[in-house]
């Protein structure tokens, strides 16, 4: 029943990878460089994560044409010159949406070269093209998620607003820290926010395989070890 | 030469690549697990990137006439790190200058680290003189070797250490590295709020 169980959890987080399973952020270490420094306001990361989007569609799909006729080396930097120019297309378009984008400086170039798209690109121990491509856009969605939600907490610690709008004066009232936009403290929450990932997966795991097999078969023979006492 | 020597300095230490910028980090956690590897990877990077950046500042200095577009300028600074990849990889293939030439996967991961592209960028944004740009590129990959270098050993040391489970590997480097990079702050001028 307990591994049953288990290989049942196994299977429903499989449709997750890169998302709760795997998480491209926390398990992988994929596209640290972003999540840390540039999640400092919500604003900033929803526009990455827009141009993270497209940089990797673009990049799927290119690498879904090209296909396994063309080798790894000379498939990067296709892909990259690819990626580069969506970007910069996209760049003054997402301008009118937030003048926030220019802050950004060269954290814009760097989507186009980002750790997820070439992971795909260059895994080893890639299947074929189009899960190659799934896996892109499972990794793009994870990304996404924990860029968008370490942006509101980031800039709630240190400025109490929410997409530049104050907070009532009450809320959270005397909790601020200033220097949550800063890079070391991106770190120290990215590193924090990895173990308890880890520690959230291994309770689950705990509570699904040793509990049961603890209460079925140890529990009884305690019982009847304490009552021959 | 002196404001060379700074610039090499400031790309070293005070806008270290690592961890100043975040960069590198994603690298450092997967594929770099030894002292040679590391020096491997920052060696091919450093040619790489010098040669880009002062390929990338030519190219820009031609086009400025013309006010070239947003789009027109990052793909002219891409085309160059490609070129100079192709280079490499054609040098890597058909000569054999080297006793124990890199593998192709590590220069392709040199050659498009974020690294790479980031100290190219920035260099050619400071719009500074062909040397002056070379100097940073160069300087910006060699603190990113050292960081990495000096990453890898606390790594190593963790490895002996009693830490705790849910922390081991990834977690405390990252916790490592933002207590390395909050002296870098202190460095810069950044106060802690007391």
């Amino acid at each position: 029943m307990d591994l049953q169980t288990a290989r049942r959890y196994n299977k429903r987080l499989s449709f997750t990878e890169g998302i709760i399973k795997n998480n491209v952020v926390f398990t992988l270490g994929l596209g640290l460089p972003l999540v840390i420094a540039a999640s400092t306001e919500l604003k900033k990361g929803v526009l990455i994560s827009i141009l993270m989007l497209l940089s990797n569609l673009s990049g799927g799909l290119l690498h879904l044409a090209m296909g396994k006729r063309i080798p790894k080396i000379i498939r990067v930097p296709v892909i990259a010159l690819a990626s580069m120019a969506v970007i910069s297309v996209a760049v003054p378009r997402l301008s009118y949406f937030s003048t926030q984008i220019s802050e950004l400086g060269v954290y814009i170039q760097l989507v186009a070269i980002n750790g997820i798209l070439f992971d795909a690109i260059l895994s080893q121990k890639e299947g074929s093209i189009a899960s190659s491509a799934v896996r892109i856009l499972s990794y793009s969605t994870g990304f996404v998620l924990v860029m968008c939600s370490l942006s509101v907490v980031r800039e709630l610690m240190a400025e109490r607003t929410i997409w530049d709008q104050p907070l009532p004066a009450k809320f959270l009232s005397g909790i601020s820290v200033s220097s949550a936009q800063t890079v070391f403290f991106g770190f120290i929450v990215v590193g924090l926010l990895c173990a308890c990932f880890r520690m959230a997966d291994r309770t689950i795991k705990y509570l699904m395989v040793l509990r049961p097999r603890y209460s079925t078969r140890l529990k009884p023979k305690l019982k009847a070890r304490g009552a021959s006492k | 030469m002196i404001r060379f020597m700074y610039m090499i300095i400031l790309a070293i230490i005070v806008e270290n690549m690592v961890f100043a910028r975040a960069l590198e980090t994603s690298t450092l956690m997967q594929k770099i697990n030894s002292y040679d590897r590391i020096i491997a990877f920052g060696s091919i990077a450093a040619i790489i990137t010098t040669l880009s950046g002062m390929m990338s500042w030519g190219a820009l200095y031609f086009l400025r006439p013309l006010s070239p577009s947003l789009l027109i300028r990052n793909s002219a600074v891409m085309l160059c790190i490609v070129i100079v990849y192709g280079l490499a990889l054609l040098l890597l293939r058909y000569t054999s200058f080297l006793k124990t030439p890199p593998s192709e996967e590590l220069l392709v991961s040199a050659a498009f680290s974020v690294s790479t592209v980031a100290a190219v960028f920035l260099a050619l944004s400071m719009k500074m003189s062909l040397l002056l740009t070379a100097g940073y590129c160069f300087g910006a990959i060699s603190g990113m070797t050292a960081a990495m270098l000096l990453v890898h050993g606390g790594r190593q040391r963790m490895t002996i250490s009693n830490v705790p489970r849910a922390f081991e590997g990834m977690p405390i480097t990252l916790i490592y590295i933002g207590i390395t990079s909050m002296a870098i702050y202190g460095l810069v001028g950044y106060q802690i709020p007391a």
